[in-house]
């Protein structure tokens, strides 16, 4: 198919946008800068507002986008880049399944932005053991989905397997929610789970400890309270 | 029509910012200088009388850079609004692509304005060229000055008087403060840009 040529005004405009940007027109686009510094969640809220109302490949398709984009933003964010990790995850489930989606994505997904908005503007007001736990907890919200979506399916696929068609199966194949462990876990969340096993490890040690020294001043007591008897 | 070099690789449009005397058109040249110049980098040259009346025209020429692959130079050109400078006018008019007809919104220029309308279109005939036809935007300056208390024409009935047939686009300005004038312009190169596509299609 032939591609269709751009019609000369939309570089003409664009030229004479870029030429003749007025004071009213910059303080615009400094307006937009800084709100885009100061709170850069503005247009992800607003699309998840809009799938509130309505699920439509268009509104899907910006999700994605911005999500995309932000994800980009904040790569190197070891605690921000899991959260649109699973964004991203559930809205190409959602945009995939539409009405036939897990009930629980769209509050899932509602949640990971309250936890991720939380996170994100707090600045200084939360400490980074903080924003890991708030982000653990997501990360919970997601794994329990994943287990119930996987579960439905099975049934769902032990009850129609017979009648299955080819092209069926490859479409179960092919969901767009990523749900591998590997791919899907981040290194952060490894790191985070490695720290509270060692925490967990050396609790125990010190329980363990503090035990053993309860039970030896018992045993002494009693050894002691033993001897006393036998004198008597 | 416009200058086409093919071997460059150049379009040169040519721009005429046309209406009665004192009406603002070479403000217009005078903000659009004043506030890009250091964007367009360019000289505008005007000719002036004693009484700061355009003489023979004002010229600023400037460049948009490229545009599917062509280097377009935009060429703005006031006339001299007085009326015994016809002939200039219509020198000026020659090889004219789009036009930016000013009009003065002030009551006491309601006449003035629609036979400077006229005189376009008899002046562009003398070049086979048709005011139906060519790219033209209408500028109704002065707003500003209903502030001062001074009456000016409402936008219906300048409207009415002067675009009741053409039917192009119109905007409400102040050259002096620098209202619309940007939009003005953009709006002429846009659809003399548009009709040149096609011509040269």
């Amino acid at each position: 198919m032939a591609r269709k040529k751009a019609p000369i005004t939309d570089e003409v405009k664009k030229r004479l946008d870029e030429i003749f940007l007025e004071d009213d027109d910059k303080s615009d686009i400094e307006a937009d800068q800084l709100d885009a510094q100061t709170y850069p969640l503005r247009e992800l809220k607003s699309v998840i507002l809009s799938i509130e109302w309505e699920i439509s490949d268009e509104v899907m398709h910006r999700f994605l986008e911005e999500v995309a984009r932000l994800k980009n933003s904040y790569n190197n964010d070891r605690i921000m880049s899991p959260f649109f990790k699973m964004l991203d995850s559930l809205g190409r489930y959602i945009k995939k399944y539409k009405a036939k989606a897990n009930p629980g994505a769209v509050k899932v997904l509602n949640s990971v932005y309250a936890a991720l908005e939380r996170t994100l503007l707090s600045d200084d007001d939360l400490k980074a053991t903080e924003k890991e736990t708030i982000l653990l907890e997501e990360v919970q919200r997601f794994k329990d989905l994943k287990r119930k979506i996987q579960a439905g399916r099975e049934s769902g696929e032990e009850r129609g397997r017979a009648e299955k068609t080819t092209s069926e199966l490859v479409e179960g194949k092919d969901v767009s929610i990523d749900w591998d462990e590997g791919r899907g876990t981040p290194e952060s969340l490894l790191a985070a789970v490695n720290e509270l096993k060692v925490l967990i490890r050396s609790e125990f040690e010190t329980l363990r400890e503090e035990m053993l020294a309860w039970l030896d001043e018992k045993c002494g007591q009693e050894s002691k309270a033993g001897r006393k008897g036998r004198k008597k | 029509m416009a200058f086409v070099n093919l071997k460059k690789k150049e379009v040169q449009v040519k721009i005429v910012y046309y209406g009665p005397g004192r009406g603002g058109k070479t403000t217009n040249l005078e903000y659009i200088y004043n506030e890009f110049n250091d964007r367009i980098k360019t000289e505008m040259i005007a000719i002036k009388t004693q009484g700061d009346r355009t003489l023979f025209f004002d010229f600023l020429p400037f460049e948009m850079g490229k545009i599917k692959g062509y280097d377009v130079k935009i060429q703005l050109y006031t006339v001299p609004g007085q009326v015994k400078y016809d002939a200039t006018r219509r020198l000026v008019l020659r090889g004219v692509d789009g036009v930016v007809f000013v009009a003065d919104s002030m009551k006491v220029r309601r006449k003035s304005n629609m036979l400077s309308v006229k005189n376009l279109q008899d002046n562009l005939a003398t070049y086979k060229k048709s005011i139906f036809k060519i790219p033209l935007v209408f500028q109704y300056n002065k707003r500003d000055l209903a502030g001062d208390g001074i009456p000016l024409l409402s936008h219906e009935t300048m409207e009415k008087d002067l675009n009741s047939r053409l039917k192009v686009p119109s905007f409400e300005a102040s050259a002096l403060k620098g209202d619309n004038v940007v939009k003005t312009l953009k709006k002429i190169i846009t659809l003399t840009m548009s009709a040149l596509e096609k011509e040269f299609k």
